[in-house]
């Protein structure tokens, strides 16, 4: 990771908490806490209710930006009135502590919402009021995969400012210039890193990067992965239910639905999340369903993914963060998929 | 477990040798520690990648619907399916409600002690590397960079084994038996008992929160092998009974009935349970339902083929000790 | 929930009832006619028996702003469609264990029996569920906000 150009800082631990202060006069802070057992994103107070020893999150951050339910504009038959609801910020936002895959899987997001014309207005107002600040990951969970999709555990794609969690301090590297001025409001109480603290944060992501090894090759998949009759679909899909839990808590995935919701005299017109295992999801007026079976909507997910996505956007919709194998109920795994794939001459 | 295994591979060879079946439906070896993933083996040179162990959770029967739709009559596939004894009761509620052709089905029953909550023991080793794992007769022994740790089975079980009645299937073409690690504590569960007997506010205060965690998600409703309709109530659009955000009111709104249309017909399987990512206890509300047609109508799912089911039937002397009179 | 403090003075409940075509309906119409007087609470949708009711009805007609719903069949035995309300009878009786378990007032759903010919009968029967919604206070929670705000973050 070149250090050219980015700013890099050294934070005390003991001085954490006032940092956190300093920001929130700024800013509403969201940080990774252990509720219930179930580590999540939520509104803290204090850099004590942080909890750094975390995984990954079980809800990904998408939810921030597009959240499950999104009112798009509201009327009222009898005034005849029309409200475009953007969601207001009073004060901006910041994401912290977001693992990388994370952090990348919003800059993924904004290929999809902004830089699409038109971008979207919703996912806008809120992307542009918000400073991801990532912290790089040091302990793989068994179901992380991000070395294989080109993400890392230190990667910095998407995040404006990343965290290195060091012996006794942090090592805070500004990225982009929105995470300039997050990390100006600590100014005073971060110093430059010495040459041992720099070597340290080397050896911590070295140590990581051993961790995380890739177990497939996108490239060597891509045989089957643009092979649309490819008899390997037909062996895949069987154990799928069509649940909807892996595009649900997928932080890239993006499909939604629009619905228009009324009681007279008033209405709202609403996006929610809707997934494409869903038998419904393609259904058409006439009662024609093109993608009719699992076969069709597994090969539809995997394919927009890892092959549609790779031409359209450059990149695999996919960071590695594993959450659709850690909790999907009948244990399907894409990094399995991927090896018979690979096999595949 | 072994010798479990053994027999329910050699059955199945066995069935594809006699050309009995074209399609089995079981167990194999997950991607992940103390997981294992439903299973389809269609040629008898793959049986070898069943497994039969205490982490196989899944119930089995909701492939079912999806197989036979197509195929009825003289052409239809033959399958076979590994069934405990909640997979059974799901079978025989499938073969009731006309879902599935009992011909058509060959049912190799294995008796069950209960099966692992995987996720307790995860939660303990707080995301330790189980590096491997393995299970002795009464406890599962996994094996971590420091050490070994042993987790005592019946204290991590599933809720929905804790007092499961039915260790053995209520249906089946043969019948393979497993040493039983403890002796099984049928009867009510005690936190239902518990919900039961607390006031009514905070009844809904505990339903209330737990539906709220639902992100509309649908894998509870996907999981239940019961819930096999073409087109969900939820998702209807004409009409639209309920819209499809997450609207505290229709949060509350599709649990209700969702849960509702499972009286008379839910056995407990607890796969929703298991399904759902937001860990929302449906078992809590779900139960309630098994309890009271079995108080009432003297019915337990899934236990005869010939009982119909009690809402497709009735009784001259049903109780009605509900009904409103005038004062 | 809270009790709300005006539940016993000005709150007048809406009451949905689901009336069978061949009794119920019948008796209702009974009450009109012979000017039997009972409380203006309850909007009356005609089904052809009892047992068309589905329970999404009811939860509904929660959602929509209702109070309370009755249900209300021929007497066991005397069905137009011969055994359409026991298996009404049924259904309704686990419905109403449901909702009690998950804390739903019981009062607030009620079933009944109403012959064509019992118009007096209507008339207090509707008396009786209007007083006891009346006692549980409006319905908060079911309802569907016509303004709903979703969960900012």
């Amino acid at each position: 990771m070149s250090n050219k150009g980015k700013k890099v800082a050294v934070l005390n631990r003991q001085d954490l908490t006032a940092f956190f202060t300093s920001l929130s006069k700024r800013f509403r802070i969201f940080g990774p806490s252990r509720i219930h057992r179930v580590d999540s994103l939520v509104e803290i107070a204090s850099a004590d209710a942080i909890n750094f020893n975390y995984r990954n999150m079980k809800m990904s951050p998408k939810a921030f930006f597009f959240p499950q339910t999104q009112t798009l504009f509201s009327f009222d038959n009898e005034s005849k009135d029309v409200n475009t609801s953007e969601p207001c910020q009073d004060r901006q936002r910041i994401l912290f502590g977001l693992r990388p895959c994370d952090a990348q899987s919003i800059w993924l997001l904004d290929k999809v919402f902004v830089e699409n014309t038109p971008s979207d207005p919703y996912y806008m107002k809120l992307r542009t009021s918000t400073r991801i600040v990532s912290l790089a990951c040091t302990h793989p969970s068994p179901t992380c995969f991000c070395t294989s999709v080109n993400c890392g555990p230190d990667s910095e794609i998407g995040a404006d400012v990343i965290f290195y969690e060091l012996n006794g301090c942090y090592l805070i590297k500004t990225l982009t210039p929105e995470g300039e001025d997050v990390v100006a409001v600590a100014n005073d109480i971060v110093k430059p890193p010495t040459e041992k603290e720099l070597s340290e944060k080397e050896d911590i992501m070295r140590k990581a990067r051993e961790k995380m090894k890739r177990v497939f090759d996108l490239e060597c998949a891509q045989k089957t992965l643009d092979n649309f009759d490819a008899p390997r679909w037909a062996r895949l899909y069987q154990k799928c239910l069509g649940c909807g839990v892996c595009t649900y808590l997928c932080p890239t995935c993006h499909c939604f639905d629009i619905t228009d919701e009324v009681v007279q005299p008033r209405g709202r017109r609403v996006r929610t999340w809707d997934s494409c295992m869903y038998q419904l999801f393609t259904l058409h007026a006439s009662g024609h369903n093109p993608r009719p079976t699992q076969k069709e909507r597994m090969r539809q997910r995997i394919m927009h993914k890892f092959s549609y996505a790779r031409k359209y956007y450059g990149h695999a919709f996919c960071v590695g963060c594993g959450r659709c194998i850690t909790y999907c109920p009948v244990n399907v795994d894409i990094r399995q998929f991927m090896k018979k794939f690979m096999e595949e001459k | 477990m072994k010798q479990a295994e053994h027999e329910i591979m050699s059955n199945v060879e066995r069935l594809f040798a006699d050309k009995k079946i074209d399609l089995f439906i079981g167990y194999e070896k997950g991607t992940l520690p103390l997981r294992t993933s439903p299973c389809f083996i269609d040629d008898r040179n793959t049986v070898r990648r069943l497994v039969w162990n205490s982490c196989c959770s899944n119930n089995l029967a909701v492939y079912l619907p999806r197989l036979m739709l197509h195929r009825k009559g003289k052409n239809s596939k033959r399958i076979g399916i590994l069934c405990k004894g909640c997979d059974s009761r799901s079978v025989v509620e499938l073969i009731k409600e006309k879902q599935v052709d009992r011909d058509c089905l060959y049912i190799i029953g294995i008796s069950c002690s209960g099966i692992i909550d995987s996720s307790k023991i995860l939660s303990e080793l707080d995301g330790e590397g189980i590096l491997s794992y393995d299970e002795t007769s009464d406890s599962i022994v996994v094996e971590l960079a420091e050490g070994e740790r042993s987790f005592p089975k019946h204290e991590y079980l599933y809720e929905s084994c804790c007092n499961c009645a039915y260790a053995t299937p209520t249906v089946y073409d043969i019948l393979i038996r497993t040493v039983q690690f403890a002796p099984k504590v049928a009867g009510p569960d005690p936190n239902i008992t518990a919900f039961a007997h607390k006031t009514r506010e905070e009844r809904w205060r505990i339903f209330e929160e737990e539906t709220s965690k639902c992100i509309r998600c649908y894998a509870c409703r996907n999981a239940c092998p019961n819930c096999y309709c073409k087109e969900c109530f939820a998702e209807q659009t004409k009409p639209r009974w309920i819209g499809v955000t997450n609207d505290r009111s229709d949060l509350l709104f599709y649990h209700t009935m969702r849960i509702f249309h499972q009286a008379g017909r839910c056995v407990d399987c607890g796969a929703c349970v298991r399904a759902c990512p937001m860990n929302i206890n449906l078992r809590l509300f779900t139960r309630v339902l098994v309890d009271e047609v079995k108080e009432r109508f003297g019915y337990e799912p899934g236990v005869s083929i010939k009982e119909p089911p009690p809402l497709a039937t009735f009784s001259l002397n049903d109780k009605q000790e509900f009904m409103t009179e005038p004062d | 929930m809270k009790e709300s403090p005006n539940k016993t003075s000005n709150f007048e409940p809406k009451i949905l009832a689901f009336l069978c075509n061949w009794c119920s309906y019948a008796g209702a119409d009974l009450a009109g006619v012979s000017r039997f007087q009972y409380p203006p609470t309850v909007r009356v949708i005609r089904v052809p028996c009892s047992g068309r009711v589905n329970p999404v009805y009811i939860i509904k007609a929660l959602q929509n702003g209702f109070d309370g719903v009755l249900v209300s069949g021929c007497h066991p035995g005397d069905c137009h469609y011969i055994s359409g309300n026991f298996f009404a009878r049924r259904k309704f009786a686990l419905l109403k264990k449901f909702l009690e378990y998950v804390g739903v007032e019981p009062e607030r759903i009620q079933f009944s029996w109403v012959s064509a010919a019992e118009g007096v009968r209507f008339a207090k029967i509707i008396e009786k569920v209007t007083d006891d919604i009346r006692k549980c206070g409006p319905l908060t929670y079911f309802k569907k906000s016509n303004n709903s705000i979703e969960k900012v973050i």
